[in-house]
């Protein structure tokens, strides 16, 4: 059976949904337990979420491409998705963010420390800010990124199993 | 007499179920919507305002929800630290054997308060 799930789609929302369920058949056909099948759709889901949100899609780079790989130890989540110069913002809060999840020895105090400052929030601030520090403290995941040479994001999570 | 409303989005739906005590908003399916505070703030606003008025206790129900994504964590957030501030009750309802929903609504518990009026709990 093959160890990896390669798919690439449009970055439309709605694709959001066809995505999980043909990962979650996957880890399922690869013998996952429910719980461990719910927390990597919701480690694929956040991270496409983002992708969606802060790409640049323009045609002919207009998709997003997910990744999912399974070795003896670990499953490997990649997301990729284009970037350019008006993204550099983005970007370094990005790089802020998987720092700042770093900085804490156990991401369940990150991820109360976000609560903590989204419960100040106005109720009208769509903002989440809590997709990264979930994927990091629901998924036990290791979040990493960087840009190709081709102005690819790939922002990638990585848990044990 | 129990009175019943439900509201959908996308593949959400969000019940509320009313009788002389209490208002429970019972929430099923998924909440995968780009901006689901749109749908959701607004209900809850509402259950607060009206549980306020009515001397009723709010439970929000999240046992038979399939997957939230963190866009949807959020307003309940909000929520739960303003309830904290104003009259009435609030509780909110968790499937234990969930391992995602015992992560997430057990880190919720920093929300909830020595005299009861936020409670979090796992059924």
């Amino acid at each position: 059976m093959d160890n990896s799930l390669n798919i690439s789609f449009k970055a439309d929302w709605d694709e959001i949904e066809r995505v999980r369920k043909k990962g979650s058949n996957f880890l399922k056909n690869h013998g996952f337990s429910h719980d461990a099948i719910d927390s990597l759709i919701m480690v694929i889901s956040e991270l496409i979420e983002n992708s969606i949100k802060y790409g640049n899609f323009k045609p002919p780079r207009s998709k997003v491409q997910v990744i999912l790989y399974i070795s003896k130890n670990l499953v490997t989540i990649e997301v990729n998705n284009p970037v350019d110069e008006s993204t550099s913002h983005d970007l370094r809060r990005l790089d802020r963010t998987i720092q700042w999840i770093r900085g804490y020895q156990d991401s369940f105090e990150a991820y109360i420390e976000r609560m903590k400052e989204i419960s100040k929030k106005p109720l009208k601030d769509e903002e989440s800010g809590l997709g990264l520090v979930r994927i990091a403290y629901e998924g036990k995941a290791i979040l990493d990124f960087f840009v190709r040479d081709d102005n690819m994001l790939n922002v990638s999570a990585v848990t044990r199993i | 007499m129990n009175k019943t409303e439900v509201f959908k989005s996308n593949l959400l739906h969000i019940e509320l179920v009313e009788n002389d005590t209490s208002i429970s908003s019972n929430w099923k399916g998924k909440s995968i919507d780009r901006k689901p505070g749109l749908f959701i703030t607004p209900i809850l606003m509402k259950l607060l305002k009206e549980g306020n008025e009515g001397d009723k206790e709010i439970v929000l129900d999240f046992r038979e929800i399939e997957y939230m994504n963190s866009s949807t964590i959020t307003p309940v957030i909000k929520v739960l630290e303003r309830a904290k501030r104003r009259e009435g009750k609030i509780t909110v309802l968790y499937k234990k054997s969930l391992k995602w929903q015992e992560l997430i609504f057990t880190a919720l518990e920093i929300f909830q308060t020595k005299d009861q009026k936020v409670q979090i709990i796992g059924c």
